[in-house]
């Protein structure tokens, strides 16, 4: 199983960098990977929002919401989403929010 | 001058996709062999297979057609090299020419290194089938990919992310995105708030109907990604006042066996006409995509089991298309949608022949397409095709080579819309604009029809 | 029987028997399998007269290899219209009613175009990483009985005589020119060759047109 270290920290993660298992997330992860997923600097308040709302979902749910859903439930649209998450929902805000993988064609 | 180009190995060495198998390497070899002759007893591949590797004129005007040779110029690209990888093979083993003159006339013994440069290779082509449409010899590369596909499959070759989707999707109540129920079903009632948000009126999306007239099968990511074609679908099945239902137990068109595996394909396919005999439904019908539609309507009656038999196949876009013709639906004076073009998705378009359907549905509901050259039979595959959408790794591949061409096609129409009616090429597409920086949005074709329905649905 | 008493008279015969026998067979066999896997191609010539029209232009025409591979085109058109006026030509020419001056400006045709394939199938990248040794082989297969045939046509004795004698079914060693001998060989052994090998395709054509790529449900 690959390992990914951040912050001093290592994490169990899947051949493409996703946390293999939920609840060994925690702030720092997010924040540590931030950069490799295109987001300059610290995470922003919208950010944490976002990531908490995808990490709530999927804890009810086992994975995430369908993104108009994601964008209405925030009261975002498709192009802030993207801002925020250059590299896509599907691939960049779960990945933060330590979810796992999208699989299929997402 | 006796130049013997079938040693030269691939391949590009920047090509990210690699898949492990775990036999040896001279294992390999051997059940290769064993898979191949296997394949070339079956009735289902007797006479294509055997024609298409007895017989290539070698003219390469197959190269001309193949977006990814176009894309890179490489030799290792061209159709008609790739197609020998297994045709040489095929020769030295299962041909009395090729036993007894070997070389002479193209066959070659087969190493493990052969299988690693097929590996590659056969995954570096769409299965678009461009190729074959001026091939003198009728000859169709993109299937002996496919065969090439099954027996890499055989021996442990598959990607990655191609097993993990399949494997969840066979796992039981599975799906290819691991959609739980209680997910799905909590993604069903948001789309109905949704209709009600736009359009005013209740419009349901019924489930585990018993007896319904149709029963509805999504490529399962449309649940995560396509709202509006969803909801477009269900207006119009709604405006058409037809009796139609979701099952809550398969809902899950996608079926990626046809990439690489003839048995999950025809487990998959059973499973899904398993829940629309459940329900007890006449027509299963598949939502917007390309190969599921086509694994569907071409295998159903050869891996069908005998009782699902009766059950009728179709693609939403010829439902669509009839309840127009009917008059069971009607549409609205057109809204200005800004241009759009059409995207022809190759498994609906050379696979099924439905180049028509969409477009004169786009024409009903007032939506004018500036038409993408060339288009039709000769439109470009979007370079996700073949299941190539679904590995991430092979990501700039796409962007930089398979849907190269694509990219330039969709910026010469100058279009604001693309319009695709596959989830696998809106994926690929979605990503080929913001990569290539086209200003232009990707959109399912119920997004529009759905939208432009008249409002007798409020009655 | 000397070797030339079977050359004269049996080889022929075997030669023409073995390639009609071996192209029904394959013919027949093509014929005989089981229904496969529908794998059309959309869109496809509606009706027998539209798909007729379209595989006689495509025969006569080589109309794709022209639209896609012109240089290859060249060559290919020739050598195949070449080979067709060949048998033409002979018959017509047995029949007196074309000079031997006619069959031998098809033999240098027939001579030129493989000499050309094999020059840019040699020297063009992409056609040389698609050629195999067969390709070369047939071609130059192909060059041999055209350098046979000149060879042999500037010769004295006229080879009319045995030619009628065998459409007669009444061949006459005596009356074959010895110079025809390599010519007659090259061509027979073409002949028993050809169903065998990749050019086969004037029988798989049909198939893999009709009964695949334009197959209806
Ligand atoms: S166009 Fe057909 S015959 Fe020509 S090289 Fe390609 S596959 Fe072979
Ligand atoms: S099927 Fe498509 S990608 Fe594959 S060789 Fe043919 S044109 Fe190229």
């Amino acid at each position: 199983m690959p390992t990914i270290e951040l912050a001093g920290k290592t994490y169990e993660v899947d051949e493409d960098g996703f946390l293999e298992d939920l609840d060994k997330w925690n702030e720092e992860f997010a924040q540590a990977y931030a950069s490799t997923e295109d987001i300059q600097g610290t995470l922003t308040e919208e950010h944490w929002k976002l990531i908490h709302y995808l990490r709530n979902y999927f804890q009810q749910f086992g994975i995430a919401p369908m993104i108009r859903k994601v964008c209405k439930d925030n009261g975002i649209d498709m192009k802030k989403l993207y801002e925020l998450f250059p590299t896509g929902p599907a691939k960049g805000a779960c990945k933060l929010a330590g979810l796992s993988k999208p699989t299929g064609c997402v | 001058m006796l130049h013997p180009p079938l040693d030269q190995q691939p391949i590009d060495p920047a090509y990210p996709f690699r898949s492990e198998s775990p036999l040896s390497r001279e294992e390999r070899k051997a059940r290769f062999l064993g898979a191949l002759k296997g394949i070339l007893e079956l009735d289902l591949y007797d006479r294509p297979l055997k024609m298409y590797l007895d017989t290539c004129a070698r003219c390469n005007n197959c190269a001309g057609q193949c977006p990814v040779f176009q894309a890179t110029g490489d030799v290792h690209d061209l159709p008609a090299w790739r197609s020998d990888l297994l045709r040489r093979v095929y020769r030295r083993y299962f041909t009395p020419s090729g036993r007894l003159l070997g070389r002479l006339v193209g066959a070659k013994k087969l190493t493990a290194g052969d299988i690693d440069a097929m590996v590659e290779a056969f995954y570096r082509c769409t299965m678009c089938r461009r190729c074959a449409v001026h091939c003198p010899l009728a000859v169709d590369n993109a299937l002996i990919t496919r065969i090439g596909r099954v027996l890499l499959a055989e021996i442990g070759f598959v990607p990655k992310n191609i097993t993990v989707s399949v494997a969840a999707q066979l796992a039981k109540g599975g799906n290819t995105s691991s959609i739980p129920p209680a997910a799905f079903i909590d993604t069903l009632d948001f789309l109905e708030e949704e209709l009600v948000d736009e359009t005013g009126i209740n419009i349901p999306i019924p489930r585990d109907v018993e007896g319904a007239e149709y029963f509805f099968a999504a490529p399962v990511s449309d649940y995560i990604m396509e709202a509006d074609t969803l909801m477009g679908i269900a207006r119009v099945f709604h405006a058409a006042g037809a009796s139609w239902t979701v099952g809550t137990e398969n809902y899950d068109a996608i079926n990626y066996g046809l990439f690489y595996s003839d048995d999950k394909l025809e487990e998959i396919l059973n499973r899904l006409l398993a829940e629309v005999r459940r329900l007890k439904c006449g027509t299963l019908v598949i939502g917007e995509c390309g190969h599921a539609t086509k694994a569907a309507l071409l295998f159903h009656k050869v891996f069908g089991r005998s009782e699902y038999r009766d059950i009728r196949i179709e693609s939403i876009l010829q439902v669509t298309r009839r309840f127009l013709a009917e008059g069971k639906i009607s549409f609205a004076a057109s809204k200005d949608q800004g241009s759009v073009t059409y995207h022809d998705p190759c498994n609906l378009g050379r696979g099924l022949g439905l180049y028509e359907e969409p477009r004169e549905l786009l024409a009903a509901a007032g939506i004018e397409v500036v038409e993408m050259q060339p288009n039709r039979e000769m439109n470009l595959c979007c370079g996700g095709g073949g299941g190539l959408v679904v590995a991430p790794d092979l990501h700039d591949w796409r962007m930089s080579v398979g849907g190269l061409l694509k990219a330039e096609q969709l910026r010469a129409t100058g279009a604001k819309t693309v319009v695709a009616p596959c989830a696998n090429c809106k994926k690929q597409l979605r990503e080929l604009v913001q990569h290539h920086n086209i200003d232009m949005e990707v959109a399912g074709l119920h997004d529009l029809v759905g939208r432009a329905l008249t409002r007798e649905e409020k009655a | 029987m000397t070797g030339m008493e079977f050359i004269a008279r049996v080889f022929p015969y075997l030669a023409l028997g073995l390639f009609v026998l071996g192209t029904a067979w394959r013919f027949l066999r093509w014929r005989s399998l089981p229904a496969h896997l529908k794998w059309t191609l959309y869109p496809f010539p509606k009706g027998t007269a539209g798909q007729l029209k379209y595989m006689a232009g495509e025969i006569f025409t080589f109309g794709t290899i022209y639209r896609f591979n012109r240089r290859l085109w060249i060559g290919a058109y020739v050598l195949h219209m070449a080979m067709g006026g060949f048998v033409l030509f002979s018959i017509l020419y047995l029949a007196g009613w074309l000079p031997g001056t006619a069959v031998r400006i098809i033999l240098w045709i027939l001579l030129a175009a493989p000499v050309y394939l094999v020059a840019l199938r040699s020297f063009n990248k992409y056609l040389r990483a698609v050629t195999t040794p067969e390709e070369f082989f047939n071609l130059i297969f192909l060059a041999a009985f055209a350098v046979a045939g000149l060879a042999a046509s500037p010769s004295a004795m006229s080879p009319r005589a045995y030619f009628v004698g065998l459409m007669l079914m009444r061949p006459d060693a005596a009356s074959l020119p010895p110079e025809l001998v390599p010519a007659i060989l090259l061509g027979g052994l073409f002949l028993i060759y050809l169903p065998w090998s990749r050019m086969i395709h004037y029988i798989s054509k049909y198939f893999a047109y009709h009964a695949i790529k334009w197959q209806k449900n």
